[in-house]
């Protein structure tokens, strides 16, 4: 890369980074309203967009490298194969019920317009079929409690009939709920064949680990606590006091090394990327 | 073999309180008795506040029975609730969970509206960024957009007194997501700006303590042990009110599974011994 842009995009992250440091310190000290606040929310907007641009570019590269292994034969092809029907169904039943939603969703848009909008009448000329309806159930008017009332009664309706998201609602309720819980549930049974296989307790390390394990766990089991009550409070102290402190440790050395990194990249130090 | 055996007797530690045939008494959890106190005290009829479903399928055991009832609750005690999610893999419980207790109360006389009494902002990318527009935002209604219908939510009732982040009375957070949780103490200044509640897996718990010691989540509720002593506090509150019974039988499930595990260790650990001392 030329010497003049690398200089450029330096410049660009030191800039961008250290507004969002002043606008952080500088609101803060100041009680009225700035005008950082007003640019700021429209540059938070743009990162989020930019989020949703970077996940697209990574379902493309998906898409793309297992494309190749299904048209190539490679080894796992059929496992590829079953990632890109998911992901092509998956994508059309988003858009299926963007079009469902938008022609569902047309009146409570229409109402939503009338009452935000600064000019209503516009949007009344705009959709004249839609006054009409609306002007049957509220009168020429059309006030806003009335409004407000039949909003609630076409949500109420698109809620029985399944929407919004019909198509979306389906695949998650019958694929994706069940196999997410059945995938997290195998965890049970490795851990079940770990737990007698590999946890040995070779010195006292091991054993104060295993210990407070053990009191952590049984703890908060009815069947032991009814036996043992007090190893409520023993439990209670070990996660306020031991385990608390512990833990404040490490996050503190973790924030600390995440300052000293972010530093790092605001001053185009970090040489990760080259 | 060995194998074998040891997932048929997880299995059968697992199925046991299902068929029924052992049943035993929710142990007493001391963040769940505060959990519950807080919002009594805190909690007005008319209050806003914001439930945040963070968890997916995969932590939805533990994070199911907090988020259920604790949201019984708060409309139990006349809160007005947004729902919303950072994450993508929640959308089957944004709408699942107030469907499914508004349906409950609903047998109990208390007719819950939506627009009203609660609404759906739906999955919001970005949390960081998210929450931090919403601190700033003059206009917090208008900040949060559309709900999951498409309707603005500035229109909706709920949204009348909702001008900025200090009109949310308490933030309502359920997730599995190790690291989560940071992004609501470190952008709304829980403590500070806004009431922050938590609840969380067993295996995640730890790192919430540190921010309960010095008050930035108020509330702590623990896995699965937390929401089912929340339902058994919440019969005890409410006397006619029917008890989530699957609940109960999971955590019991749990607990078998777990007293297996350690026996597992135990037993392992007893054989290797064992066999050092033969050799």
């Amino acid at each position: 890369m030329s010497k003049g842009i690398d200089i450029f995009f330096k410049l660009t992250v030191f800039v961008v980074a250290g507004y969002f440091i002043f606008d952080f310190f500088y609101s803060s000290l100041v009680s009225e309203v700035t005008v950082t606040e007003r640019i700021t929310p429209e540059l938070l907007t743009g990162a989020a967009i930019i989020s949703g641009m970077a996940f697209a570019l990574g379902t493309l590269n998906l898409f793309l490298n297992h494309i190749k292994r299904v048209s190539l034969f490679l080894r796992g092809w059929f496992f590829s194969l079953v990632l890109l029907l998911s992901l092509i169904t998956t994508l059309s039943a988003g858009i299926v019920d963007l079009i469902n939603n938008e022609r569902a969703n047309l009146t409570l848009a229409f109402i939503s317009k009338l009452l935000t909008s600064d000019d209503p009448d516009y949007w009344k000329n705009k959709f004249p079929r839609l006054t009409k309806k609306l002007v049957v159930k509220c009168g020429e008017e059309l006030p806003r409690e009335c409004l407000v009332r039949v909003q609630a009664e076409y949500q109420e309706k698109l809620a029985k009939k399944g929407l919004p998201n019909f198509l979306f609602k389906f695949l998650t309720d019958a694929f994706f709920v069940p196999l997410g819980q059945a995938m997290f549930s195998l965890l049970a049974f490795f851990i079940a064949s770990a737990s007698f296989r590999a946890f040995r307790f070779n010195n006292y390390l091991s054993l104060a680990l295993l210990l407070s394990a053990l009191i952590v766990l049984l703890g908060q089991n009815g069947f032991v606590v009814a036996l043992f009550p007090e190893l409520v409070g023993f439990r209670t102290w070990l996660l306020n006091y031991v385990s608390s402190g512990v833990f404040k440790v490490i996050n503190i050395s973790a924030i600390i090394g995440g300052l000293i990194i972010a530093i790092r990249i605001w001053l185009s130090m970090d040489k990760s990327f080259k | 073999m060995t194998q074998w055996v040891i997932y048929s007797g997880l299995l059968i530690a697992l199925l046991l309180p299902i068929v029924g045939t052992i049943e035993f008494k929710t142990p007493r959890n001391v963040e769940a008795e505060n959990f519950f106190q807080l919002i009594e005290d805190n909690v007005k009829p008319g209050d806003i506040v914001f439930v945040s479903l963070d968890f997916g399928p995969g932590t939805a055991a533990e994070n199911l029975p907090q988020a259920n009832t604790v949201t019984e609750h708060l409309f139990r005690k006349g809160a007005k609730i947004l729902f919303l999610s950072f994450s993508p893999q929640a959308e089957p419980f944004l709408s699942g969970v107030p469907t499914s207790v508004t349906a409950r109360l609903k047998n109990e006389g208390l007719d819950l509206k939506y627009g009203e009494d609660y609404a759906i902002a739906g999955f919001r990318p970005a949390p960081a960024v998210f929450l931090q527009r919403l601190v700033l935002s003059q206009n917090l209604a208008e900040s949060l957009e559309n709900d999951i219908y498409g309707t603005r939510i500035s229109t909706l009732p709920l949204a009348n007194n909702l001008k900025s982040i200090r009109d949310v009375s308490a933030w309502f957070e359920f997730t599995g997501l190790a690291g989560m949780v940071q992004n609501y103490i470190q952008y709304l200044n829980t403590g500070n700006l806004v009431k922050f509640f938590h609840g969380c897996t067993s295996v995640i718990v730890p790192e919430a303590y540190i921010y309960k010691d010095s008050k930035q989540i108020l509330g702590l509720l623990e896995g699965i042990t937390g929401g089912v002593v929340y339902d058994e506090l919440l019969s005890k509150r409410y006397e006619n009110r029917a008890r989530y019974s699957e609940f109960s039988t999971q955590f019991q499930s749990l607990s078998l599974g777990q007293l297996y595990i350690l026996f597992l260790i135990l037993l392992g650990n007893l054989l290797t011994l064992i066999k050092n001392v033969r050799n």
